[in-house]
């Protein structure tokens, strides 16, 4: 009995011995750089960034900096400000400034529905055959943006998305999902939001849509700064020229444009 | 006689032949006509015309340099009135011609050429010149078809009669009425191909159209009885049942010696190449809710309207007016013209749309039992919803024909071919950007 346990006891510690050396000596080594710099990402894992998560994304911009590449740091939009400079400076880079952005849905979900429509309550397969929609580039509004998002920024009200600027970060993931390019990421300070896409000629949108753009130009006619271009049959609007006076808005005629301050959830 | 051959899968939906006894009956001249500059798979044509023109029947008014590509014909006699682009059957926009009609119906005529003389490339030179493409439904040039790639030999010709969809009839009348046409059209093929063995394949739920062919083949040929089965009209299915060999998935009938031509085809290429007429009309089934349902020489161009309301219009109020059969059709939002591929009109009333909702799937795997590919469909539909598309590649997705045997089949009414064409449509545009 005494020399069993003896031998038992033996054997287990000579392997508790030999896995102990072997643990440290072949331990695969961490870069203390990933560790660090994916404490200081936001963690949600979303993806946006097109690695798999953020610690994958994390060790991309290690091994980018170890192959002496450029690290795409700026594939992530949704670090905070101060994280993203204390990353730069694990990584030992210089970055700039970034403005940053927020998610928009560009449609009042106004157009005119020619058929009726039935199958899949997804807006990508509904996408192929999404002629039941009067105007092509509106909003199908079955909600493949909020799915996408992995921040809870978006709530469908009326067959569309709401976003809740509090909560998007500006990842693009609800752009992404999009099969139509409803959403659009724009500067967080823009003071003006154009609610429509259609680059058609307003004879054409007023007959597919109730409040679609008609490019009219009374805006860019209203605007006294002149940060108002008619192009492809939309306002462009210069933000860093607008001053958000409000002139536009009350100009046109359609009521696709409105004001934004920066606390309002739209 | 009967192959003694069949494919996987497969269902027997109630067929609703409504027109099978009606002869064909010329459309009256429509007042305009409206010509997409893609009628077909492959590039779209340039206008040759510009707005304002003067044109006759057969006056070629568009085409493409693209060696994938078929040009396009005026069907009526008239001035072009717009070139816009416009909704055509198959979901696209696309820019379209639309003439208005003289009335006069001046043509311009081609001339024929004695397919026993000419050689094989002057033959494809008619066939595509007089714009033919394949008249089943998918429209693919035929002088493509009619030229296999280097190194490919063709030994068999199946001439498809099978008509496997339910409701249309155009093919059925047309073997009826025109039977010596379709053969002479079949030599034709045989000869481009070089192909020893020409098999027509009806099913054998039209046996008036066997009867005709045997006459018309008059022994040269082998006219096979198919027992009716859904999709057997498709090629890869109908090479299997008729001669028991095996399309490879991503592969072409060209790699296991075979070329399937409609029958439709088969009638195009002999009034193109022995008479010189291009292809300005078809065959319509124009059924379902209409007063009087029947089967139509259509000019291509022709709007859906004018069709229906030639035929009594609709009975009830129309839910659904579907370009194509119930199976594989396409529901259509806005009027639009008759294209080369468009072989059958469906209106369906109030009393023939079934409203009915999604449930979950319950795994049953009816939906596998059919599939004719061999396909798993319910586990196809659950990763194109996750977004895994690159699983859905593992799963063969590619392969799917569309055929909707698993949609008609699934008890919890999901509609899985949407959701898997959505899953291919995601996969070819994630390969072409190369991720």
């Amino acid at each position: 009995m005494i020399e069993q346990i003896f031998v038992v006891g033996l054997l287990g510690l000579a392997f508790g011995l030999g896995l102990t050396y072997a643990g440290k000596k072949l331990a695969a080594r961490e870069d203390d750089r990933v560790e660090r710099i994916s404490k200081l990402l936001p963690g949600q894992n979303c993806g946006a960034c097109g690695f798999g998560g953020c610690r994958d994304f994390a060790s991309a911009l290690v091994s980018a900096i170890d192959e002496g590449e450029t690290p795409p740091l700026d594939a992530c939009k949704v670090v905070a400000e101060e994280a993203r400079g204390e990353i730069a400076g694990i990584l030992g880079i210089e970055v700039g400034e970034r403005k940053p952005l927020v998610a928009q849905v560009a449609c009042s979900g106004k157009s005119k529905r020619i058929a009726e429509y039935r199958g899949a309550r997804e807006c990508a397969a509904a996408d192929l055959v999404g002629d039941f929609l009067a105007c092509e580039y509106g909003c199908i509004g079955f909600g493949d943006c909020a799915r996408a998002c992995s921040f809870g920024a978006i709530e469908m009200k009326d067959g569309l998305p709401v976003i809740d600027r509090d909560k998007c970060t500006g990842c693009g993931a609800c752009v992404e999902a999009c099969p139509r390019g409803v959403i659009e990421l724009i500067p967080r300070d823009s003071k003006v939001w154009l609610r429509c896409r259609s680059p058609e000629p307003g004879k054409v949108v007023v007959v597919a849509c109730e409040a679609g753009c008609i490019a009219c130009g009374l805006c860019a006619k209203a605007c006294p700064v002149a940060a108002i271009k008619i192009e492809n049959n939309l306002p462009r609007i210069d933000q860093d020229l607008c001053t958000g006076c409000g002139k536009c808005v009350e100009a046109c005629p359609r009521d696709v444009l409105s004001l934004l301050s920066s606390s309002e959830a739209s | 006689m009967l192959s003694g051959f069949k494919f996987r899968g497969g269902i027997h939906p109630d067929y609703f032949k409504l027109t099978a006894g009606s002869r064909v009956r010329r459309a009256d001249l429509p007042k305009e006509v409206i010509l997409p500059l893609r009628q077909h798979v492959g590039a779209v044509c340039e206008s040759l015309i510009e707005e304002g023109e003067r044109v006759k029947v057969g006056q070629k008014i568009a085409d493409s340099e693209s060696p994938v590509s078929s040009p396009i014909h005026a069907t009526i006699s008239g001035t072009v009135a717009e070139i816009s682009v416009r909704s055509t059957p198959t979901g696209e926009r696309v820019r379209s011609i639309r003439i208005e009609s003289d009335g006069r119906d001046r043509w311009l005529k081609g001339k024929g050429i004695d397919p026993e003389k000419s050689s094989r490339e002057e033959i494809l030179a008619k066939i595509r010149e007089n714009g033919i493409v394949g008249l089943g439904g998918a429209a693919f040039p035929t002088h493509v078809k009619l030229n296999p790639p280097e190194g490919k030999r063709v030994d068999t010709v199946i001439i498809n009669g099978a008509e496997c969809e339910p409701y249309i009839t155009a093919d059925h009348r047309l073997m009826v009425e025109e039977s010596r046409r379709i053969v002479r059209g079949a030599k034709i093929i045989a000869k481009v191909l070089g192909a020893e063995r020409v098999i027509f394949a009806v099913e054998d739920n039209k046996p008036d159209a066997v009867e005709r062919l045997r006459k018309a083949t008059s022994g040269d040929f082998e006219v096979l009885a198919l027992k009716t089965k859904y999709p057997q009209g498709d090629e890869r299915h109908l090479i299997k049942a008729v001669l028991n060999r095996e399309v490879p998935p991503g592969g072409l009938p060209f790699d296991v010696g075979v070329v399937v031509q409609n029958v439709g085809t088969a009638k195009a290429i002999c009034d193109a190449v022995c008479d010189g007429i291009p292809l300005v009309e078809r065959v319509v089934t124009v059924t379902g809710d209409v007063r009087k349902p029947g089967n139509l020489l259509v000019r291509i161009g022709t709007l859906f309207s004018n069709l229906i309301e030639q035929c009594g219009g609709p009975v009830g109020a129309v839910r659904k007016v579907i370009s194509g059969g119930p199976m594989m059709g396409i529901a259509q939002s806005e009027d639009v013209p008759v294209i080369k591929g468009t072989n059958c009109i469906l209106v369906f009333s109030e009393r023939r749309v079934v409203e009915e909702e999604e449930m979950p799937c319950i795994r049953c795997g009816r939906c596998v039992d059919v599939c004719p590919m061999g396909l798993m469909p319910f586990m196809i539909r659950a990763l194109v919803e996750k977004g895994k598309f690159d699983a859905c590649s593992e799963y063969d997705i590619m392969s799917c024909d569309e055929c909707g045997c698993c949609a008609y089949v699934c008890p919890a009414k999901i509609p899985l071919v949407q959701i898997i064409k959505r899953g291919k449509m995601a996969l070819a545009s994630a390969k072409e950007v190369g991720r």
